[in-house]
Parts: structure tokens; sequence; C-alpha cells
């Protein structure tokens, strides 16, 4: 409580500095319309069975009345922007300007107001524009349709930018922990159950990531650190199988990124059918007529199920390319080459920032007083907060001298 | 990267992980078996020694530190002992931390090598080996010491299996009596111990310049120093207790065959694999960080601010070439390690901070 | 820039992946090994038999084999050295052999007698077998064991292993790991034990009887079951075992199970020779009674317990005999004792102990109890008229009181 006061008095001094363009006005003064609730139709990609059913609409008015109407505070700013020399598309960043680090706040409107280009499609081409990395396969920022969740998050200091003509708004800047963060957790009524879902969803991420190349390496190195008994199963589906181990870890995820792709692809009535059915009658006829080992089989769909317990779509996308590189590295070296592609994604993640924000925090730059509602769920009555996005010591801490 | 270049800052906790990450892995690898061939049942107490001794230096390191803010050793031994004697100091200390990156990664080459592909090249490990470590210092000591805090987790969940599988072979009549030999082989071991931390011990002065709150950096580094030794010294228990002092002593790798004879239950029958992912982290963040420290030493000799990318390749080039001449004869390496290393470490890890300290009470600073 | 470091990579991974894999070997042209059989030839030459398991017999896989085949395969070759004599395996094994799921290793008495040094040599020094595999002495040859087609498992090798771990419920064989056996191999005045395995006759099954010690790298005798149980209690490993004794009234058998057992071994100094005391306390279950007394008299049960510690004293001083005059060898480690309990005189006489301890004196006190005797309370004799009236009317009297 102490920190937060601290942090308010402490901010309200640049926000006069800040809005020195007169463009930051609170969002309530703007030239808001009150537009009628349009009907959106259900594309929930953050599904939850409690909180709000409403969703941002492509309107951008609309979204930000959305806002006004949860946030009804006049600290909550609004900061305007044309982009696109042909469109000049609306893109407006929100923020509380009494949480909201003011370093991050200049940073972000420096980038979008950097942007050059004819015409902006949708909020991707800002998120791309804006993001630290974009070769990095991890995405540095979040997007949400989820009013309850842009209100969280702004709640947290976090900064959101919408983008006329999209519905998915960008939350920047982003932790890990953010993107691997549902709403389900928040709305989950005892923090026991919420933190095991948590944690289930980082050994979830660990299994997606690393299951196949550990079963890889393992098989075609080291047999010798199986179970006997397991061995001895593994090794019997494999007897008349033609092709190793990783060929065939290869062609099964290849197999099941097919079919996903196929399932979205096909019209939803007979989609999911359909690619049951062909995904069942491949593996099975695969499997009897020893074309595949049964162990691949088990090993790829785990691993694809448990890409599923990362709430996050780009996320998870990239998860699923990590895999064929662990793979890669594991058919190549083995269990030395799991352990040098696991530490070096590890690094990587360490080694990235959001805005300045360490991608871990709080775990890797550790700050255990950060951990009740990102690494776990705190038991709490209201909404916990904490340091994660307080700004990092500037230069001037370190002297020369 | 975009974002505002900003000087690297580590957190004191952070700082603790870090000493305390880079402190246990070598130490495990060869130190083991060197040790007890040195005092056989009572290795364990030379380890504790080993820790208390790295202790007191640490807090040398860390008073003479901090009367130069800002400043790492290689930075303000000129301004202490004289400008060609410091710049001699510090060159010394950057072969010092070289010496003992090339450790680091000649161990953990061995382990791969000797243990799990026997078939592999060793020239391929130690490159892509190297190649990671130079990725690290490319990244620098912050992302380093962020990711020593994966690297201890690592650590802990490593020990907590080695316990569990050591729970059902507790023998105290292994351990027993203490104080066997008497204390002569157990001070030997107790430098062996400290010869095996010294560079990293060093690496306390490198980084301090790097700390958030530079006037708390001993808590940390204590925590860190007592967390890494128990880690150790616990593995120094659990290899007395599973394989005894003599088949210890028998192998090169002791921590490696102690994990050999672990099982926690037919299911879980063997550990290399966890032994060389886990343990892994805590390796490279040891390998990376005395890396940095050697490529920082020799930069700041010469005055050089940001680290470029050819002291980072050639600093890459010389650890590799160093590994493959001189660990690839398995021999010669730990004939190295056993004998000579001893002389040249000691006078370096004890004989520059007392010399600094000593410098600091004359001066006055 | 970034195009052209993405295909240097991919130059990279191509290369390596031509010339990568050094170490990868298919599981399913791997021989697993179960059990190791070592024997010496006429000749002099190294005879290794090894049996190897046939996995797809494990399985109920489409692919795996029929139910009459048999699961394991035995083939041996002979060399100059156990290395040699393994790679002459080469020469007519379709598959590599693979050692590190090896269960137990047997050596012939020939072998046995002749010396070990090398078979303990050659499997430790091997980083694919682990620490932990079994050690066993056969009377005769070793390969001939590992024939034996068992009842119950599909590999002789997991009868063995399973055999000795059901040992800890007899207390009649000394079962030990390599890491252990080497331990005493390697440490001074200390001499292994080992199992002793032998084939009955009869049938087609092996049994764990005895331990077979020795001396440094020679087999120097052997223990029968007797001598080898108070071999276990004198080293602290004795869980369990049946005590067949007769009943101290009318001398019909009796067994008590033997649930607790601890010995303390105190040493002194009578002059020159040392002095062991060896208090025992055991405690017992009785788990069957043949005889007709109750024992729910104190007084019998005092006089059972005194039975039982003649028995346990028994088994002690056979094996304190049979180490002292028979064999020679100080085996059941006394000198530990006198080493941790008089260490700096242990340093002085440690030459002399092979001699010295000829001449020790050793006492050996035993306590027994008998605390349960399981689930009755009487003896299972048929109950006369007269009793049952007796024990209702002391039973309604124990309720009116």
């Amino acid at each position: 409580m102490l920190d937060f006061f601290r942090k308010k008095k402490h901010i309200s001094i640049d926000k006069t500095a800040m809005s020195g363009e007169g463009n930051n006005k609170p969002c309530m003064e703007g030239e808001i319309t009150q537009v009628p609730l349009i009907d959106v139709t259900s594309r929930d990609l953050q599904q939850t069975l409690r909180g709000t059913k409403a969703r941002f609409s492509e309107n951008i008015d609309y979204n930000i009345s959305i806002l006004t109407h949860r946030l009804p505070s006049r600290e909550l700013l609004c900061q305007r922007f044309h982009i696109g020399t042909l469109s000049q598309t609306r893109v407006v960043m929100v923020y509380l300007g009494d949480t909201a680090n003011p370093g991050i706040v200049s940073e972000i409107k420096d980038r979008i107001g950097a942007i050059k280009t004819k015409t902006v499609m949708d909020s991707i081409y800002i998120e791309r524009n804006i993001e630290d990395s974009h070769i990095s396969p991890f995405p540095q920022v979040e997007t949400s349709q989820r009013p309850d969740v842009t209100e969280s998050a702004l709640l947290q200091g976090r900064i959101a930018v919408f983008v006329d003509g999209s519905p998915d708004v960008i939350l920047a800047p982003t932790t890990f922990f953010d993107l691997m963060d549902t709403p389900d957790d928040a709305y989950m009524r005892w923090p026991v159950a919420a933190s095991f879902y948590r944690a289930a969803r980082y050994i979830m991420f660990l299994i997606a990531a690393s299951l196949p190349a550990l079963y890889v390496a393992l098989t075609s190195y080291n047999p010798e650190m199986f179970p006997t008994k397991l061995l001895w199963l593994i090794v019997a589906s494999r007897e008349e199988t033609p092709f190793p181990i990783y060929i065939e870890a290869f062609i099964m995820m290849g197999i099941i990124e097919a079919i996903r792709m196929m399932m979205i692809r096909i019209p939803t009535q007979v989609g999911a059918t359909i690619a049951l059915l062909s995904g069942i009658t491949l593996v099975i006829a695969g499997i009897f007529s020893n074309f595949i080992g049964a162990g691949v089989v088990v090993i790829a769909t785990l691993s694809m199920i448990s890409s599923f317990g990362i709430p996050n779509f780009d996320l998870r996308i990239s998860i699923r390319i990590i895999q064929f590189f662990t793979v890669s590295m594991a058919t190549l070296f083995g269990i030395f080459g799991f352990a040098v592609s696991a530490f070096a994604i590890g690094a990587h993640m360490a080694s990235l920032k959001s805005f300045g924000i360490p991608f871990m925090a709080p775990l890797a730059p550790l700050e255990p007083s950060g951990w009740g509602h990102t690494v776990f769920r705190q038991s709490s009555e209201t909404m916990p907060l904490d340091e994660t996005y307080k700004p990092l010591p500037a230069k001037g801490d370190f002297d020369e001298g | 990267m975009k974002s505002p270049d900003k000087q690297a800052v580590i957190t004191n906790t952070q700082f603790g992980a870090l000493v305390s990450s880079i402190l246990w892995p070598t130490i495990i690898g060869y130190g083991g078996g060197i040790m007890a061939r040195e005092a056989g049942r009572d290795m364990w107490i030379g380890g504790i020694l080993g820790i208390v001794n790295s202790l007191i230096l640490a807090f040398i390191l860390i008073y003479v530190g901090g009367k130069f803010p800002g400043k790492t050793i290689v930075e303000y031994c000129p301004k202490l002992v004289g400008f060609i004697p410091g710049k001699a100091l510090g060159l010394l200390l950057c072969l010092y931390f070289l010496f003992g990156a090339y450790q680091s990664v000649a161990i953990y080459v061995h382990h791969m090598n000797d243990f799990l592909l026997t078939e592999t090249p060793f020239a391929v490990i130690t490159v892509i080996y190297v190649l990671v470590v130079c990725y690290l210092v490319w990244h620098g000591p912050e992302v380093i010491a962020r990711l020593s805090v994966i690297g201890i987790a690592a650590a802990l969940v490593f020990s907590f299996l080695v316990f569990l599988a050591t729970l059902q072979e507790i023998n105290f009549d292994r351990i027993l009596p203490l104080l066997d030999m008497g204390l002569a082989p157990i001070a030997n071991a107790g430098l062996t111990a400290t010869s095996f931390i010294g560079p990293n011990i060093l690496v306390i002065a490198m980084v301090l310049p790097l700390v958030k709150v530079k006037e708390k950096a001993g808590r940390p580094a204590a925590a860190g120093l007592l967390l890494g030794g128990i880690l150790f010294t616990f593995y120094f228990i659990a290899e007395l207790m599973v394989m005894g002092p003599h088949v210890t002593a028998l192998m090169r790798v002791a921590c490696m065959d102690l994990v050999r004879s672990l099982q926690i239950t037919q299911y879980l029958h063997r550990f290399e694999s966890f032994m060389v992912t886990l343990w892994y982290w805590s390796m490279l963040v040891q390998a990376g960080i005395l890396t940095y420290c050697a490529v920082q030493a020799f930069q700041q000799i010469f005055g050089l601010k940001k680290i470029n990318i050819i002291s980072v390749v050639t600093t890459g080039i010389l650890l590799g070439g160093l590994t493959y001449v001189f660990a690839f004869n398995r021999t010669l390496f730990l004939n190295f390690l056993e004998g000579p290393w001893d002389y040249i470490s000691l006078p370096v890890y004890t004989g520059i901070p007392v010399l600094l300290l000593t410098f600091c009470l004359i001066r006055r600073r | 820039m970034e195009r052209k470091l993405f295909l240097i990579i991919l130059m990279l991974c191509c290369s390596l992946f031509i010339a990568g894999c050094w170490n990868s070997r298919e599981i399913d042209q791997l021989a697993f090994v179960m059990g190791i059989g070592l024997d010496k030839t006429q000749e002099g030459n190294i005879k290794i038999t090894v049996q190897v398991a046939k996995p797809s017999t494990f399985s109920k896989s489409p692919s795996g084999g029929s139910d009459n085949e048999k699961s394991f395969w035995v083939a041996s070759s002979e060399g100059k050295t156990i290395f040699e004599a393994i790679r002459n395996m080469a020469t007519f094994s379709s598959r590599r052999i693979f050692w590190a799921h090896n269960k137990v290793i047997i050596i012939g008495e020939k072998m046995a007698r002749d010396d070990i040094s090398e078979i303990l040599d050659f499997f430790c020094r091997n980083p694919e077998l682990r620490l932990r595999t079994w050690i066993a002495v056969t009377p005769g040859e070793a390969g001939k064991i590992l024939e034996r087609e068992p009842g119950m498992e599909k590999d002789p090798s997991s009868a063995i292993e399973n055999v000795i771990n059901q040992t800890v419920w007899t207390g009649k064989c000394y079962r030990v790991m390599l890491k252990d056996f080497l331990e005493d191999y390697l440490s001074t005045a200390t001499y292994p034990v080992a199992a002793r395995i032998v084939s009955k006759d009869d049938s087609s099954n092996i049994k764990m009887s005895g331990s077979a010690v020795f001396n440094q790298n020679k087999l120097a005798g052997w223990l029968n079951e007797k001598e080898t149980r108070g071999l276990l209690w004198l080293k602290g490993q004795l869980s369990s075992s049946i005590m067949v004794i007769p009943c101290p009234l009318d001398g019909r058998p009796l067994s008590i199970e033997l649930i607790g057992s601890k010995a303390d071994i105190k040493s002194e100094f009578d002059g020159q020779i040392p002095r062991f005391t060896v208090d025992a306390l055991a405690s017992g279950n009785l788990s069957e009674q043949a005889c007709q007394t109750d024992f729910t008299n104190m007084d019998n049960l005092r006089k059972l317990e005194k039975a039982l510690a003649s028995a346990i004293k028994d088994d002690l001083e056979s094996v304190t005999k049979a180490a002292q005059t028979g064999i020679g060898l100080d085996f059941p480690g006394y000198n530990h004792y006198l080493h941790r309990q008089h260490k700096d005189r242990w340093h002085e006489l440690v030459e002399k102990w092979p001699g010295l301890f000829k001449k020790a004196d050793i006492i050996i006190h035993v306590k027994a109890m008998i605390p349960r005797e399981t689930l009755f309370a009487r003896p299972l004799n048929p109950v006369k008229h007269n009793n049952v009236n007796k024990i209702r009317i002391e039973a309604s009297n124990e309720i009116t009181r």
C-alpha cells in the first residue's frame, strides 16, 4: 500500500511534464460518443466460464467507451494518433496516469509516432512495429479482446493500444507470465486451485517444448536411461518399423501440424469430425501396419495436447516451432543437444526485454514479492498489484568516478 | 535491440544466486575425487573448510571493492598498487579467469564425452559448448545473473532428487571415524576445494560494480556462498555414503559415478540425464560468467568500455583451443588439476585479496 | 544481414545433419544384455555368457511375436580378456551388445578362485553399466545359470534379480551390489562377500543360498545359510528371517519371524589382543506353532525367548567361528568397529590385523523378545467343555468387576 502511494506521488510530478503536448487528455473528455452496444459475434480466444461476456468490437469509439465505463477515472489518459499516410487510422494509447511507468509511456509513444506506413490494416502492424525484437519467437506484447483483461492490465501499470478496425487490443509491456495467464485464474474462487492450474500450465509449457526432443535424445542416444520395462515396450513397438525414431518424430509432428491446420480451414460444422477421423485413421493404420512406432505417436500427441495449455496463441505457435528446433538438436547431439537447446532458449528468454521490462520478470530477475499474481496466484480480496512494471534504475545511478 | 542502452544491473538476490550457482558445479566434477584421494572419508570437512576460507576472501574483496565504487578489481588495481604492477595483476586475473572458464568447459565436456556421448568427437561438443558460452557472454552479466536464478533452482531440484535417492542408502559407518587420518590431509583437501572455488570468488570482485545495492552486497554473497557450499558438501557426503571413500577416490569424475549408483525406485533408475540437464544450467552460468570476467578484465586493462564482438570471438577461440589442446588428454588434465593447479591457484586467489587489503590498509583508503 | 545470417545457420545445420549423429544407435538394433556369466575355460581364457532379452516377445503390440517364442537368447564367447571376449561376440551377434540394462553378474567358481579383479575393473570402468548391478558367485559354471528357464518371469535375469530382492525375507543370502563389493574390495582389512547362487538340480529354478567370501581377489570360501544369517546380523543388514526353533517344552518346531534385529559391537583392548562384545537384540513374532504350549503364560514365553536367543547366538557364533578358524579372514568386519572406536591404535596394528583377528576374543550376548503372537491369543487347541465354561466365567467376572 505504501508503495502504491509512493508511486502515485512520484509519477504525478512527471505527468505535468508529459502532458506538455496537450494530447494527454482524460479519455472521458475526448470526442467520445457512447456507441450503443453492438452485437459482437463470439470469437472467443479467451473463453471463461465466469466473467464478462463483453468483447471489444471493431469500432474504436465503442471500445474506448467500454473502458471508460469500466474505469470512469480522470487518471485514464488517452493519447491519440493518426497512423498511415493514406488510411489515417486512429490509434489510441490508453494508460492510467498514476500507475503507468512514464518511461515506458514515452517509449511507446515514440515508437508509435515513428511508424511510417501507408495504412494500418490491423493492430498486428502496430504490434510488429513497436516490439523490441521481431526475430524473437516470443511475443513481447499481449493481445486481448477482453475489456476485463485490459482493465486489469491498466491497473498493473501497463499500457493498452487500441487500433480502429481491430478488436485486438495491444497490451504492453508483457512478461512471460502475462502470456501464460488466463482470466480463469483471476475468476477462480480458490487460490490453491488457481495456483495449481498455473503451475500445471508451466509444466505443460515445458512438456510442449521439450518432450519429443527428450524422447528422441534418450531413445536414439541413451536408451539406458529408460526404466527397463518401459524400454521393452518402446523396443517392442519399434521392432518392425522402417524409419529411425527421429524421422518418425518429425513425421508425427508434421502430421499433427497438418491436422491442426486442416481443422482451421474446413468449415466448422464438419471440420472437427473430419480432422478427428482422419487423425485417428492415420495413426491407427500407421501403427498397425508398422509404419510408425506407437511411442512416437504418444509423445507427439502428448506434446500437442500440452501446447494447448498455453493460453496465448502466438506463444503457442512459437512453442510448436521451437519444438522442431529442440528435436533437431536432440537428433544431432542427443541429450547434450537437448540441454544446449534448452539453455539457448532459456538464455534468449532471460535476455529478452519488453519495453525495458525483462521478459522473465519476476522470476529471472528474482522478485519474490511479485509472485503473488504472476508465477502463482495469491489469495487476496482485491487484485494484487506488484512492482514488475516499476521503472528500472536509470543510468545516473552508476557514477563513473 | 531498440530499447535504450542502460547499464547492466544485478539485483542483490540475483547476486546471491549467481555466487551460489557458480560455486558448486566444478568442485563436484573433479574436486570430489581429488579430495577423496587426499582426505579419504573426511573430504566433506575439507569442503566446509573451503567454504570458510572463501567466505573470508569474499568479504575481503567486498570490503576492498567498497572503497572503489563502480570499479572492478582490474580497474582499481593500478590505483592501489601502482600502474605497472596493477596492470600486471589485471593480466594475471584475466588469465586466471580464462583458466577457470577453460576448466569449467573441460569438465562439462568430459562429462558428456565420457559418460553419455562416448562416440561423438570431443571437438564437436567443445565447439558447441563454447558457442553457447560466447552467446551468453555477448548478452552480458545481467542475463547471466538472471539465468543463475534458474540455475540455482535447477540445482536445488537436482539436489533434492539426489537426496531422495540417497535416503535409502544412508550409512554413517562410511563417514566415521571423523578425522581418521589427522588434520593435515583435511587442510590439504580444504586448499583443493578453495583452489576450485578460487576463480569463482574473484568473480565477486568483477561483478560487484553491477550490484544494485553495493553496501548490502555482503549478505547475499555470504548467503550464496553458504548455499553453494551446502550443495557441494551435501554432494560429498552423499558420495561417501553411497559409494564409500575408496570408490570415490578410485573414480576420476566421482559425481557422475554417484549418479550411476543411485536410483529412486526402479522407475527412475538412472540419473545421468537429469544430472546433465539440471546441473548444466549452473555449469553454463559458471563458464559464462568466468569467460565474461576474462573478456572484461582484458578490455579494462586496455581501457575499453563496451564488450565488443572481436574480444568475445577471440576469447571463444582461446577457450575452445585450450580445451581441445589441454583437456583432450584426460590424464594430463587430471594430473594438472591434482598437482600444479593448487600451487598456481593458491597464490592468486589468496594472494591478490590479501595484497589488495594490505595496500588498502596502508594507504588508508 | 538477417537473411545472410539465416542462410549461414541453415548451411551449418545441413552440414551437421550430414556429418552428425555420431553416437546415435537405433534401439531396435541393440541386444539388451540382462545378465552376464563369467567363467574360466580349461585353457585359461575368459568365457563370457550373456543373456539377451528379446523385447518383441514382451508386449502385446500388433508387431509382437508369438507366445511360444523363447523370450531370451543366451550366447557365449571366449577371449583372453573380458573386453576381447565381448568384442568377439560381435562376430556372430546380429545386434550390437548393449550393457546398460544388465541386472546381474554371475561369476563361476573357477573364475572366482582364480582372480576377479579384472571383472571389477572392467565393469566399474564402463560407463554404460550401473554400479547397482548385483554380484553372485555360483559353484560350477556361471553360463549354465543363465540358461535356466524361469517359471514366472520371461527371462532368467529378471528372475534372478527378483529372487535376489526376495532374499530380504529369508536372510539366507548376502546380497551385494557392485559398488559395495568394490568398496569392500578396495578397503584395507575388509574382505568382500558376495551372494551364492545355485541351480537346483531337479527343477529349472535357481536358488540363492549362502554367500561367497573373497580374500581380496580370490574366492576364499563359502558360507552356508546359517553362517550367512549370522553375517547379516553382524553387518546390520538382516531385515527379516524365519527362525525355526524347537519348542522349549515339548520339542516340536515353532517358527518365529524376526522383525527387529540390532547388534551393537563394542571393542576394547586386553593388552595387545582386541576384545569384542556383541550385544544382539532381536524381536520376533510367533508366526507358527506346532506344539500345544500356551505362550500366553509369561513363564513359557520367557523360555521361548531364551530359546530364540540361543538360536541366534548359535548363528552368530557359527559365523565368527568360520571367520576366525575356518576361512581365517575378518569378513564380518570386526575391524571396522576397532577402527571407529580406537582409531589411533588401529592405525598401528592395521598391518598385523589378519593374524591378530584370529586371536581376538569375541563375546556374544543375545537378548530376544517376542512381543506378538500374531493374531491368536492362545494355541490352536480344541477347547474342552470345562475350559469353555471356565473362560466364560472368567470373562463374566471380568465384566462384572
